[in-house]
């Protein structure tokens, strides 16, 4: 099992002999293989490894948008298994946070008409809505441009609006995938800063897959993944520290 | 999430506009195609609907519709007389005759003739002039339409001055004077309709050796129609029919018995066919374009219920602006052609069969396109 550092009795995430496969019969492939993680809350976990070692089908089952096979997965201290699809619906509607490789903005909405999109999904009526995206955009930089549209941003700028969005209904856990691989070095360094900033602050469970080694000295810890179950785990670098009391 | 919905089509300009085109074709040919159809069927009957005293028309027992002129001896007009509880029963000719206009061209018309001394069977609304004038020599009443349409124009089609009162043409090579101008419209082939006298076709017709087309009969205050029918066809050997049974009887041989129905219904399926295939084809390409970002709602949190209710009301408010242009053009040609020689008449059933198309359409296109959204698993959002 790979516990968390310090100890933290605070478990955002308890995973316990998750498997998951695809496919059937023959053609039958494992993607986690028995794996027990626990993430806890203010933790940034990146998770790292070679592609095809189940990173992605880990956050997805963790993001409650892929059922697992066997196993517990505990998130926010729902186990998984026992939940309806309504109410999975629910909880990714409620607590999670999503960030994209391809930043995946609705590019007809306008940068406070994407961010409100969780917002409204909760039910808060489109003008508060609308006010806290303009409120989180000016947060991250963006107040000016709130109603551009995507296509007018930068690679950079485009993603912290993902960011925007991913935290703007104050989820509990924030799932990113591969949040700087269109992004330059300085960029992706920017990225990281501002999400540890932003979703950390609250105390938030932030768990980041990246093939992308320049950021993983904002982790908290590193899990390294092959074949299906977690080989490594290990602290973040001293730098780590560094950065986080840079923090503007 | 509604409104961001309408965000996501309207901001695609391209498809929106493609969308609106198509659904507002469509909706313009499925109320354009019956708007005419029924207009020319309005005109079948209204040599009939336009008589309104008249309780019976007695005729031939092969006759199949108004225009359908099968000659009776003038000795049944007194047969049907003495029928009881027939008040009164006047003699009725229709038929056609070759006009000849001044430029030496030929019009084929419409020709009536109505009882001299009553004028019963005569125009139901007169536009310049008197019906009575009729009686003056060599009189006949010309619809308005043709005559500033058909009847004013050269061979070449090029326009001339409009027939009025006072005018004068030929009708089989015999001079009528136009001593009236009459408001019903051209007939079904738009032929142009004149009016004169039963013993003046006498005298236009001189050639033909029976001219009673109908007779035309009221009936006595509190008499059995029913009765009167069946005496009429047993004591005489004609066809009896009260006016909503003739009037009946010739719509449903247009709408059967010719191929009008068939082309105008044909014309306006196609039409459907393609003008929602186009709409169909666009919508479901939206939604493929857009399929990704659905799927990001879904993962967010974004019930399929819900992602169904946004593409529902994307199409729907499509479909509604697309069915409010179409009626609108229609409406617009209704206008333009209102008095003139095409037959057209728009009516809420149109108007409402029009608008069910579009929303079975509508419909029908968001359950399609909502198919691969609801198919889609949320985790395919991690899969780039």
């Amino acid at each position: 099992m790979t516990a968390m550092p310090g100890g933290s009795q605070e478990v955002a995430v308890q995973c316990r002999g998750l498997t998951k496969s695809f496919g059937a019969g023959e053609a039958r492939v494992p993607a986690l293989r028995g794996l027990d993680l626990d993430i806890g809350y203010g933790e940034m976990v990146m998770l790292v490894g070679p592609s095809g070692c189940g990173k992605t089908t880990l956050i997805s089952i963790i993001a409650a948008v892929l059922d697992h096979d066997a196993g517990l997965c505990r998130v926010l201290g729902q186990d998984l298994k026992t939940l309806t699809a309504a109410d999975k619906v629910l909880l990714r509607r409620k607590a999670v946070g999503f960030v994209f490789q391809a930043f995946n903005l609705i590019p007809t909405l306008t940068l406070a008409d994407n961010v409100s999109v969780p917002l409204l999904l909760n039910g808060v009526g489109r003008t508060v809505a609308r006010r806290r995206a303009a409120e989180i955009l000016e947060r991250l930089g963006l107040g000016t441009r709130a109603e551009a549209l995507p296509s007018e941003l930068s690679g950079g700028q485009q993603q912290r609006v993902a960011i925007a969005r991913a935290l703007v209904h104050s989820p509990r856990i924030v799932v990113c995938d591969e949040p700087t691989s269109a992004l330059d070095a300085r960029t992706g360094d920017t990225v990281l800063h501002l999400l540890r900033e932003v979703a950390l602050q609250e105390n938030r469970a932030l768990v980041i897959v990246t093939h992308d080694n320049r950021i993983l000295k904002y982790a908290d810890r590193i899990i390294e993944m092959s074949d299906g179950v977690i080989t490594q785990s290990a602290a973040g670098q001293p730098a780590v520290a560094d950065a986080r009391s840079n923090l503007p | 999430m509604f409104r961001l919905a309408l965000t996501m089509l309207i901001n695609e300009r391209g498809k929106y506009l493609g969308i609106i085109a198509a659904l507002s074709f469509t909706a313009l040919m499925m109320a354009q195609q019956p708007a005419i159809f029924l207009g020319m069927l309005s005109r079948a009957t209204a040599l009939i609907d336009d008589i309104p005293s008249v309780d019976l028309w007695v005729m031939d027992p092969n006759v199949q519709y108004s225009d359908d002129s099968k000659p009776l001896q003038d000795a049944q007009l007194y047969r049907v007389k003495g029928i009881a509880g027939v008040e009164w029963a006047v003699p009725f000719f229709s038929g056609s005759i070759q006009a000849r206009l001044p430029d030496g061209n030929f019009r084929n018309c419409i020709f009536y003739g109505i009882d001299d001394a009553t004028f019963i069977g005569g125009p139901a609304k007169m536009v310049e002039g008197r019906i009575t004038d009729l009686r003056l020599s060599d009189g006949v009443i010309v619809d308005a339409v043709s005559a500033r349409g058909v009847l004013a124009q050269t061979a070449t089609g090029e326009q001339r001055a409009p027939l009025g009162v006072g005018s004068t043409m030929e009708l089989n090579d015999l001079r009528a004077s136009i001593v009236g101008l009459h408001g019903g419209a051209p007939n079904v082939q738009s032929q142009p309709i004149i009016y004169t006298t039963y013993n003046r076709v006498k005298f236009f017709k001189s050639s033909d050796r029976k001219l009673l087309s109908f007779i035309l009969v009221k009936l006595q205050p509190g008499v059995d129609a029913a009765k009167v029918v069946h005496d009429i066809r047993r004591y005489t050997g004609l066809a009896a029919y009260t006016k909503a049974e003739f009037s009946a009887m010739s719509s449903n041989y247009f709408l059967f018995r010719t191929g009008i129905f068939l082309n105008f219904g044909t014309s306006a399926l196609i039409s459907f066919l393609i003008g929602g295939s186009i709409a169909a084809q666009t919508f479901y390409n939206f939604t493929l374009d857009h399929l990704r970002y659905f799927g990001v709602l879904k993962a967010m949190g974004a019930s399929s219920r819900l992602l169904f209710a946004m593409i529902a009301l994307q199409m729907l408010s499509a479909g509604a602006i697309g069915f409010g242009v179409g009626i609108g053009v229609v409406t617009f040609f209704g206008v333009v052609v209102q008095g003139n020689t095409i037959a057209f008449n728009l009516n809420y059933w149109i108007v409402g069969g029009a608008a069910f198309a579009i929303l079975l359409l509508s419909l029908g296109t968001a359950v399609l396109s909502s198919r691969p959204v609801r198919r889609l698993e949320p985790a395919a959002v991690f899969r780039g």
